[in-house]
């Protein structure tokens, strides 16, 4: 048994002698990167923006066992180099050896990129599109912190339906652009709270679950779930920043507290996410995969 | 060697071989020794030169030539602390172009070095409880300040009305930062990776509010290239004070 085994990591190792070693100096030159990710996600140690990817403790080794079960296709498909994958090597190592840490991450999916184009050409970075594709949402970029002041019509929109809401339940509230004054207490939707990251988690995991089902294989499909995804999310965000304002309005600090930072916004994050399985269930029992528009000669005979 | 020179399909091979021997170069100077000492980059991140001195305008309020500091203190706006200070015309106090004769100049410069622009404007507008409106911006340019720096520098800042009940503001407002300033984070945030890039250092921020107080609910054009000079002057003297230490 034991030798058999040895015979078969030795038959990797002696069959594909390149990939194996590329495979570990990856290994060497992103380990510690990446446990730096782990470890600002698991404790929040690095920075708000950091924490807008902690969907990578899911995505990254989803990534990679998708990309390592894509091994046999990979295998037969002709070796070719594409220039666009020196390029993007080259960009890689550039950032990589910047040792600015914001470039450095990014350098990741850059050489992963780099590395399908220029062993296996085109072909090579459409097989492995998709773990490309999780590894380049789960890359932590200074993007949100781009974002943020332009979503300041999302941070009044939720501000205004909020304060509709706490209106229709009796509650002394007054709405100013982002702030909401309930019993005298001013409250303001930040950017964070505006959702961004439970827009950026639930588009994430909509990804996967689009992938894990194959419903990705149906454009109406995908393009419905994706769409409701974005609308589940902001109302989500809706509700529990009006939950938010009622409780720091009626001045239930402890309430406040849980839903904001304690375990109550894990467990608001769960209700989102299980949500999404819902309703992708719901697609898939009641969308057809195509609209089929064409209406039949036989069937109106 | 074989692996190199194998018929057929020899090109492919040189390819991953280069692309190992080109990893290997990699690792060898970045990751290795870093695995020996322990300290990875990320573990010292480009750092601010010197963050005393871009707080020391909380103590020491902001000299501008021809006008006269009548308080200075420290205040804090929804949780954060801004330098406050009120200036007075030195000369002709009476002669103010504006309703009221003192403006308020509000600062807070970055708080700790990881610390972005984060849009600090709103948190003005939200305490005061204003009505915003006329928003335009405009551009001025700061002459070259002696030891400092060589060329001029460019500078865009937003103007705006802010008003309630109480009082009417003509607001000026932008980040400054050593050689340049803007309204914008993200003109920020391009300035501060060129200079990541090229000298391994932060760019320090400091945010600047003037307030002007105008007529009740006023037009605010009139007072255009009046607050552009003044900005003009508080740029400069951030430029030659806090910030200057920050220039290379």
């Amino acid at each position: 048994m034991l030798t058999k085994q040895k015979v078969k990591v030795f038959y990797v190792f002696e069959r594909y002698p390149l990939e194996m070693v590329i495979l570990g100096l990856l290994g060497l030159l992103y380990f510690p990167l990446i446990w730096h990710w782990v470890d600002g996600w698991l404790n929040k140690s690095i920075s708000i923006q950091h924490e807008y990817f902690s969907h990578g403790l899911i995505g990254l080794p989803f990534a990679a066992y998708i990309g390592w079960n894509y091994r046999q296709k990979w295998r037969r498909l002709p070796d070719t180099c594409h220039p666009l994958g020196i390029i993007l090597l080259i960009s890689a190592a550039v950032f990589y050896l910047s040792g600015l840490s914001d470039w450095m991450n990014l350098s990741l999916p850059l050489i992963l990129g780099g590395l399908c184009l220029s062993l296996k050409g085109q072909a090579g970075l459409r097989l492995q599109a998709f773990p490309l594709a999780l590894v380049f949402l789960a890359t932590p970029t200074q993007a949100p912190y781009l974002i943020e002041p332009y979503i300041l019509p999302l941070q009044q929109f939720i501000a205004t339906i909020a304060g509709f809401a706490l209106l229709q339940m009796g509650v002394d509230v007054q709405v100013d652009q982002i702030y909401l004054l309930v019993n005298g207490q001013l409250v303001e939707v930040a950017p964070h709270c505006a959702g961004l990251k439970m827009l950026f988690t639930s588009f994430y995991v909509g990804l996967m679950l689009l992938y894990w089902t194959g419903a990705w294989k149906s454009r109406l499909r995908t393009g419905l779930f994706l769409s409701s995804t974005v609308l589940v999310s902001v109302a989500g965000n809706i509700v529990r920043n009006t939950l938010l304002s009622f409780f720091h309005g009626a001045r239930q600090t402890g309430a406040f507290h849980w839903l904001h930072e304690s375990w109550g916004g894990d467990m608001y994050s769960a209700a989102m996410l299980l949500l999404l399985i819902g309703l992708l269930r719901l697609i898939e029992r009641y969308v057809p995969e195509k609209l089929n528009l064409e209406v039949s000669s036989e069937s109106i005979v | 060697m074989s692996l190199f020179f194998k018929p057929g399909n020899s090109r492919p091979k040189i390819v991953k071989g280069l692309i190992v021997v080109a990893l290997a170069a990699m690792a060898m100077v970045s990751a290795v020794p870093h695995y020996f000492n322990g300290q990875w980059p990320w573990t010292y991140p480009p750092e601010i030169a010197n963050l005393k001195v871009l707080h020391s305008i909380k103590q020491q309020s902001l000299a501008l030539p021809g006008w006269q500091t009548l308080n200075h203190q420290t205040i804090e706006i929804s949780g954060h602390d801004w330098s406050y200070q009120e200036i007075q015309n030195q000369n002709n106090p009476d002669q103010s172009p504006t309703a009221a004769s003192q403006i308020i100049i509000l600062l807070r410069p970055q708080p700790w070095r990881t610390n972005q622009p984060e849009v600090e404007w709103l948190d003005i507008v939200g305490s005061q409880k204003w009505k915003v409106d006329s928003r335009q911006q405009f551009q001025f340019t700061v002459d070259p300040v002696a030891g400092v720096t060589q060329h001029p520098v460019q500078v865009k800042a937003r103007f705006l009305r802010g008003w309630n009940h109480q009082q009417t503001f003509a607001v000026v407002q932008w980040y400054a930062w050593p050689g340049g300033g803007s309204p914008s984070p993200g003109q920020w945030f391009w300035a501060d990776q060129i200079r990541q890039w090229r000298s391994r250092q932060r760019l320090p921020w400091i945010a600047v509010s003037i307030l002007i107080p105008i007529e009740p609910v006023g037009d605010v054009r009139p007072y255009q290239s009046f607050a552009a000079s003044l900005s003009q002057a508080v740029q400069t003297a951030l430029m030659a004070g806090p910030l200057a230490t920050h220039l290379n």
